[in-house]
């Protein structure tokens, strides 16, 4: 599928957790595209080609190559206790790491393999070193291409047969091919004290995808808002040289309630990586990204109600459960259901009050399932993507956000909402 | 109006305990650093049976997350309340009682004694079910835990450990 057709923000959800499936489904109205992480892709491939073709949305794939230049036990499960099912710890109380996680196992085993194994197999991490050469940089893009163009790229047999509607509406026909809406470059971190050679290396790579695909080709700029707010001129000319077709940001470990010269280092990025023209898309990101739409950013990901924020250096084998949450338009946060929505008498706050269809079915936050909060998400922010695609202008948007801190800022139970004023703060620049 | 802060010559929380531990002297359980829904409740104190449940929020500075914890606490315990240094509690009693009324939140000053300046009072936030679960979890931990004294939680509690201790 190709890029969206809707204007920006574009809203990009991450595929997670299986139940979330009938949700993408039940709501594809209130998305524009979908990012698969590789892992997900290997490991659940038929589900994932059988999903995604159902869809029949604009969808990527993230190659998550940064993981195989970070420290080794990230990739690695924890172990459990086989009675108890427990992680066990070793002596000092730290959780024990075992093999390498089984989805990525396989993405090494069956797709990636070569420079990508065999450094796992001498269990480091790769270096940019390792990629400096031409063979290994053509091996290893020729390999993440080859994986995300044709792992999801056919339309299961069964979605086939829908061909003859599009064919009547005069669109033309797929041929039974669902490529991705752009592929992904291997990508690495732009932290700490090898930027320079990573960033070499992530334009080599950047120009040998352009030379293996004719999709589109978006690669990531994954870096720390430091370290973006440092380098900027430099990324951005050096990566504009290899003229990508549009960029992925990940700001590393970036949250939205960080400080106003975080915010405005990120805000700044952003406006000037969007005047290359091309579009940007953050890879991770919250309902700040709706404040970015104002420097620019055409799209941002995260997952449904959940994954809007993360550090390259997060391990991937996330142990327990996300307790359900509920989603606060007006107030751009979430609070956790099982206790602040229980504790808070909605009736009290009528400009709290949400329209979406979940919440109208059930006008008490504090009782919704992890389920219906999730949908209640996806319709709320597609109203907030709605009213900036509108022409929402950023005065107004500003004022509100004020409004609502000001109104607030001192609520028991509701605040703190500091952010709020701190993201207002970074719209007008005062 | 000015923020109303207090002096710091108390400089950990756990130095708010003893008092409270006197004041709440006639209850023989006390539990400290009680997972809730992935926060910990500072200090749990109950009837032998757990038939009641008291929880309370210590804070030194930041009395506002304090309050906002100690109301989610009523959902379980039935009454809740915070505990703050002498001198800052003083000063919201006087400010901000209403605020407390309102919520049901009860307020105890911390010195070389503990004294409730505005008590805390049962509403109907508190859920049998959420009740039940959190006297089940301190039952499991009564026979599972040894005593301790303060010391250990105090080691516990500077190590940044957020483990239930049963005291």
């Amino acid at each position: 599928m190709p890029l969206p057709n809707d204007p920006g923000p574009w809203c990009f959800y991450r595929l997670g957790p299986t139940k979330e499936k009938e949700l993408f489904k039940r709501r594809r109205d209130a998305y524009d595209a979908v990012i698969v992480p590789a892992h997900i892709a290997s490991y659940y491939s038929a589900f994932c080609a059988e999903f995604i073709g159902s869809l029949q949305k604009p969808y990527l794939i993230d190659p998550m190559t940064y993981l195989f230049a970070s420290d080794p036990p990230l990739l690695k499960r924890f172990v459990k206790d086989r009675k108890t099912g427990r992680t066990v710890r070793d002596t000092t109380g730290r959780k024990k790491k075992g093999d390498l996680k089984r989805s990525f196992s396989k993405l090494v085993e069956q797709h990636y393999g070569g420079l990508i194994e065999t450094v796992g197999g001498e269990d480091r991490p790769l270096t940019a070193q390792d990629l400096s050469g031409t063979t290994a940089a053509d091996e290893l893009v020729g390999r993440v291409v080859e994986f995300q163009t044709k792992l999801l790229s056919e339309l299961p047999e069964k979605y086939r047969k829908y061909e003859k509607y599009v064919l009547k509406q005069g669109k033309p026909a797929s041929g039974g091919a669902n490529p991705p809406m752009c592929v992904v470059p291997p990508y690495f971190s732009l932290n700490g004290s090898d930027v320079p050679a990573w960033l070499v290396v992530n334009v080599n790579l950047l120009v040998r995808t352009k030379a293996k695909t004719t999709l589109p080709v978006f690669p990531v700029i994954l870096a720390g808002y430091q370290s973006l707010s440092l380098n900027a001129a430099l990324f951005i000319s050096k990566y504009a040289e290899a003229e990508p077709d549009g960029y992925l940001l990940w700001v590393d470990g970036f949250s939205s309630d960080q400080d106003v010269g975080a915010l405005t280092a990120v805000f700044g990025f952003v406006e000037r990586l969007a005047k290359t023209g091309k579009p940007v898309i953050l890879l991770y990101g919250d309902a700040f990204s709706l404040v970015l739409h104002f420097a620019g950013l055409r799209g941002f990901g995260c997952g449904i109600c959940y994954a809007e924020r993360k550090a390259s250096t997060q391990d991937v084998d996330v142990e327990g459960l996300i307790p359900p949450r509920y989603y606060v338009s007006l107030l751009k946060k979430k609070i956790q259901i099982a206790t602040e929505a229980r504790r808070i008498d909605f009736s009290q706050y009528p400009d709290l009050r949400c329209d979406c269809a979940v919440c109208k079915r059930n006008p008490d936050p504090g009782t919704l399932d992890d389920t219906e909060s999730r949908e209640h998400f996806m319709l709320t922010r597609k109203a907030e993507i709605d009213a900036l695609r509108a022409g929402a202008d950023q005065a107004a948007f500003s004022a509100a956000l004020e409004r609502a801190f000001t109104k607030y800022r001192n609520d028991p139970l509701l605040s703190p909402v500091q952010q709020l004023r701190n993201w207002a703060t970074v719209l007008t620049g005062e | 109006m000015a923020p109303i802060t207090d002096d710091h010559s108390r400089r950990r929380e756990s130095d708010l305990y003893a008092p409270l531990f006197a004041l709440f002297g006639n209850h023989s359980r006390v539990f400290a650093e009680v997972p809730f829904f992935g926060k910990h409740i500072d200090l749990v104190f109950g009837t032998a049976a757990l038939a009641r449940l008291y929880a309370v929020e210590t804070k030194l500075r930041d009395w506002r997350s304090a309050f906002k914890q100690a109301a989610l606490n009523q959902l379980a315990a039935q009454l809740s309340y915070v505990a703050l240094p002498q001198r800052l509690a003083g000063r919201l009693a006087e400010r901000e009682s209403s605020l407390f009324a309102s919520y049901d939140v009860g307020l105890i000053a911390v010195g070389e004694r503990a004294r409730i300046l505005i008590p805390a009072k049962r509403n109907g936030y508190f859920d049998r079910r959420y009740y039940r679960d959190l006297k089940e979890a301190l039952n499991r931990a009564t026979k599972s835990h040894k005593p301790r004294d303060m010391g250990v939680l105090r080691d516990a509690l500077a190590k940044r450990s957020r483990a239930l201790v049963l005291l």
